[in-house]
């Protein structure tokens, strides 16, 4: 806290704050490019400066960089008094534009442009340079961000974002002196999940959406809104951008206390779904198209004479929508559920009621111990992001997981030892070990580590982790004391909130009804049971009824055997409440509508009762408190009652090979509707540890394959040897889990298979990203 | 394209002789391109693997530095300078002298595989202003269009086999591109 002055007017300055930081928050408007609050300063763009006042006789004013300042009681400044500092800026612009196309009216960047608004702001609007530009060659970087090489101005805050923050280590800073490129070293997408945000940190054009600019808007004409993320449950802030009824674009929401300035590459291009050509956009009955309004399709189809019902909500959907739908369930006398799939019911709970003191990004950030279990990055991407700040600073971060993980790499690198593979049924006893050895003298290793922790991290998975693992977390951290967190990342974006609104058993009891015959007609809203990890089970079941009522805005396996299909809102074109992983209550809302009618799920509401309607008030009242956040706002966190559980035998130990999950960042529900993004999904291969092949008498290398067998099913695919299996293990996707109609732990048998012949792989996806016809972006000037 | 065991053993041991690994990669660099005349992308994965840095990292070095290169050149590779001093006493006749005789533009090899001109930064040899560079060894000075035109025919008409290393393997990759 203190006050300088900036041509005599007192500006007040926060902790840590540098020069820049407090003129930018008097709102005087200092030119800057290589300052980012998150990437701090490097004082190399030499735009942002101002001249110093002398304090004694004799000293000579000096013209400074304001962001490598730090801020200092009665410091003096001169800025627009200046007679030197605006000139400094000027021509540092102005060598900038002698690089720089001016190809302004076809750029991207055109209305976000951070360079097109210092150039004017400092007066530069004249080009006195009329030699040639140099040109640059572009790079096709894959079907999410694209390249503009010319309009780059050096100043390196794509590669500090990328290496630096994100620690990335496929794109860097090539060359030297007027001939610097950003790029990767081969051609092709990113491999980190945090790839997208380059666009939001350049300055310039020279990284754009590629997603957005073929579908291109000025940003000025988009319709946006203070959004959540709809793709996991840590629930970062978005601001979606829509225009003449389609979504455009969705870039992070800075100044929230979540996600800060970032998202990650799921959050930004998983709602392009709702572009989908296969999107449900009208309402179907009995595979006809109606021209009806939604609801009173939905009406009729409820008001059926021969059906007993049963309800089945989502957990992502959000907390309104669940909490009609029960009320809903009530007034039809119906079993009522949140969750697809028993298992993940009883884990997402159990998580639940551990988390009331769960850690926020922030304090994961500033943690000086982490333990993850699981593989967090494909589950809980800036989850993650935050574990790698701590990673950086070279605080200890441990890992228990069982399948490749982006994260385990990491951690890999930094101590080959912090990376444990195991089994997850496994993983209870190990912690269960790590607490008895925090209470012995002479604690060692991890326990060493925890205990001389001041501000521990505990971090799991809720969805790969056995009930009793998660239990033992949480243990864990009650044993380190209170300055101990824990936190679970959750399988869908309002885990917390549907865990709130489902009874105990809520997803085997509406199943077993189900299959007995006790009900003949499911309403599902934003659910896909027939895809989950009960696929076989819910298909069989829902093959027999007369009635599938699906609402959804994704063409999933459940709306495909629906007998009535209403189409209904994504999030950014409705109003909602999410409830995060760490129980924090935040709002959305609608950024457009669409130009066909969709159903708005706060639409839902008018099919209840007014008895349920109070219901459905007065139980939001009790469960967030009588102050909704207002969209964009942070939110608060609710400490809710413990909730009711009830038993489910879960996996254990097998004599042969078990099943366990290999995710991939990009992966979600919705997600895998997004062209793009899923473009990207890796290859489906078998996992296994070159140890554990060998153990089981297998000789593997890279073209082998593996036929998997488990309960009458097969599958056969390519070998991918990685020692971050856990031994005891196979580790496959969920699609290959589908097809093998499998569970999560399930014993399988391995048999060599023909192999793969010599010839190289195909061509990845990227190939098929090639620029448009006659794209003309930068200016005609094609590498 | 791979380094033998008894070539990853040699840059091994020279590793071993500084505090961190990463301080042998500039050394590591030179031994590749001695032996292949560039540095190959299947080297950035095997230096990596010996010196700590990612592929990129290394790329970033090299990409840095002039005197390390990632793309393949002709038997003779001639640097001409073009910095201040020998600008001034005439270089850009000198380098658009040597493009024309080696036929291709600079950084490409000429057809006959014979030589690859590159255009320098300041070699040190100011006072022979204009100045060059052969195979980063030869220096050559007070050069004019005549002189290179002369030096490159000369290089043209060597035998492949006069200079050790290189000339088959130049041809191939040549052969390639084509
Ligand atoms: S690409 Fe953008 S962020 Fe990276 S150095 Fe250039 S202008 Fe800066
Ligand atoms: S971390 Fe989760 S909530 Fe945040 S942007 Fe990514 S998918 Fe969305
Ligand atoms: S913002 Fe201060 S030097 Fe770049
Ligand atoms: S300027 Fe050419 S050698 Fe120095």
């Amino acid at each position: 806290m203190g006050t300088l002055y900036i041509d005599d007017q007192p500006v007040e300055f926060q902790p840590g704050d540098n020069v820049l930081d407090a003129a930018k928050r008097a709102n005087i408007e200092v030119p800057y490019f290589c300052y980012h609050p998150a990437l701090g300063a490097v004082g190399s763009c030499r735009v942002c400066a101002m001249e110093t006042v002398p304090s004694r006789e004799g000293e000579q004013p000096r013209t400074v960089m304001t962001c490598t300042l730090k801020a200092q009681d009665g410091m003096r400044f001169r800025f627009a008094q200046s007679d030197k500092a605006p000139g400094v800026s000027k021509t540092m612009v102005e060598f900038y534009m002698t690089r720089h196309p001016n190809d302004c009216p076809v750029c991207d960047e055109g209305g976000d442009c951070h360079l097109q608004n210092m150039t004017v702001e400092v007066g530069h609007a004249y080009r006195r340079f009329d030699g040639q530009k140099k040109t640059y060659p572009n790079q096709l970087l894959g079907p999410l961000v694209w390249n503009t090489a010319n309009r780059c101005i050096t100043c390196y805050r794509c590669v500090r974002f990328y290496q630096d923050y994100a620690l990335g280590d496929d794109f860097g800073a090539m060359g030297s002196r007027n001939n610097v490129l950003f790029r990767r070293i081969d051609d092709g997408a990113f491999d980190s999940p945090f790839a997208g945000n380059i666009i939001t940190v350049c300055p310039t054009g020279t990284f754009t959406d590629k997603v957005f600019r073929r579908k291109y808007s000025r940003t000025w004409m988009l319709k946006k809104s203070a959004s959540i993320c709809a793709h996991c449950s840590v629930g970062c802030h978005v601001e979606p951008g829509a225009r003449a009824g389609t979504l455009r674009r969705v870039v992070p929401n800075e100044n929230s206390a979540v996600n800060q300035y970032f998202i990650c590459d799921r959050g930004r291009y998983a709602p392009h779904a709702s572009e989908a050509a296969n999107r449900p956009l009208q309402v179907k009955v009995g595979g006809q198209l109606r021209q009806e309004p939604a609801l009173a399709v939905l009406r009729q189809a409820l008001a059926v004479s021969d059906a007993r019902w049963g309800v089945m909500g989502s957990a992502r959907e959000d907390v309104v929508t669940n909490l009609v739908l029960q009320q809903l369930a009530s007034d039809l006398n119906a079993p009522f559920t949140a969750f697809t799939d028993p298992l993940t019911e009883v884990r997402t709970k159990t998580a639940v009621n551990l988390s009331l003191s769960a850690p926020s990004l922030q304090d994961i950030e500033a943690a000086d111990c982490i333990l993850v279990v699981g593989e967090l990055t494909e589950h809980a991407p800036m989850m993650e992001l935050a574990v790698r700040q701590a990673l950086k600073q070279g605080k200890p971060v441990m890992m228990l997981h069982a399948a490749a993980s982006l994260l385990a790499g990491m951690v890999r690198k930094q101590r080959s030892l912090q990376a444990q593979t195991q089994a997850p049924v496994l993983w209870a006893e190990t912690l269960q070990k790590l607490i008895s050895s925090l209470s012995q003298e002479q604690a060692d290793g991890w326990a060493a580590l925890l205990k001389n922790a001041k501000a521990p991290v505990l971090l799991g998975v809720a969805e790969v982790m056995p009930t009793a693992a998660i239990k033992a977390l949480a243990e864990l951290a009650a044993v380190l004391g209170e300055q101990a967190r824990v936190g679970f990342a959750l399988p869908a974006a309002n885990s917390f909130g549907a865990a709130q609104v489902s009874q105990a058993g809520s997803s085997e009891q509406l199943l077993e009804a189900l299959e007995r015959g006790d009900i003949n007609a499911l309403l599902v809203v934003g659910a896909d049971p027939m895809s989950g990890w009960q696929g076989e089970r819910w298909s069989k079941a829902l093959a027999k009824i007369q009635h599938l009522v699906v609402v959804d805005h994704i063409h999933s396996a459940t709306v495909q055997a629906a007998t009535v299909v209403v189409p209904s809102a994504t999030v950014s074109e409705h109003n909602g409440v999410f409830i995060n992983y760490e129980g924090r209550v935040q709002s959305f809302a609608k950024a457009y509508s669409r130009e066909t009618q969709v159903l708005l799920q706060e639409e839902l509401i008018a099919l209840l009762s007014g008895d349920a309607r109070a219901r459905v008030q007065s139980q939001l009242l009790s469960m967030l408190g009588s102050v909704m956040p207002s969209p964009g706002s942070t939110g608060s966190r609710i400490k809710p009652a413990t909730l009711p559980i009830g038993q489910l035998a879960e996996a254990v130990l097998g004599n042969g090979p078990a099943l366990v999950l290999q995710g991939w960042h990009g992966e979600e529900e919705v997600a895998g509707f997004a062209t793009e993004l899923a473009s990207l999904t890796p290859h489906d291969s078998v996992g296994i540890a070159p140890a554990y092949a060998k153990a089981l008498g297998l000789t593997l290398d890279k073209n082998s394959r593996l036929t998997i067998s488990v309960h009458n099913k097969q599958l056969t695919l390519p070998v991918s040897l990685s020692a971050q299996v856990a031994e005891g293990c196979v580790a496959v996707s969920r699609r290959a889990f589908a097809e093998l109609q499998a569970r999560l732990g399930d014993e399988v048998k391995l048999t060599a298979a023909m192999r793969l012949s010599e010839e190289p792989a195909a061509p990845s996806v990227v190939a098929h990203f090639t620029p448009l016809q006659g794209d003309n972006s930068n200016g005609g000037l094609r590498p | 394209m791979s380094l033998t065991e008894h070539e990853i053993e040699h840059l091994r041991e020279h590793i071993e002789h500084y505090p961190e690994k990463r301080a042998g990669a500039i050394y590591c660099l030179y031994y590749v391109q001695d032996k292949y005349g560039y540095i190959p992308r299947a080297s950035l994965d095997e230096v990596s693997e010996l010196t700590d840095l990612s592929p990129t990292q290394l790329d970033e070095l090299i990409t840095f530095y002039t005197l390390l290169r990632r793309r393949p050149v002709g038997r003779r590779l001639i640097r001409i300078c073009d910095s201040i001093s020998c600008y001034t006493r005439g270089s850009e006749q000198v380098l658009a002298a040597a493009k024309e005789a080696s036929g291709v533009e600079f950084g490409q090899i000429s057809k006959d595989g014979a030589v690859t001109v590159l255009p320098s930064i300041c070699l040190g040899l100011c006072d022979r202003a204009p100045a060059g560079l052969v195979d980063d060894s030869e220096d050559l000075g007070e050069l004019t269009p005549e002189k290179i035109r002369d030096l490159i025919c000369s290089y043209a008409a060597e035998t492949l086999d006069s200079k050790s290393g290189g000339g088959q393997q130049i041809l191939a990759v040549l052969k390639d591109q084509q």
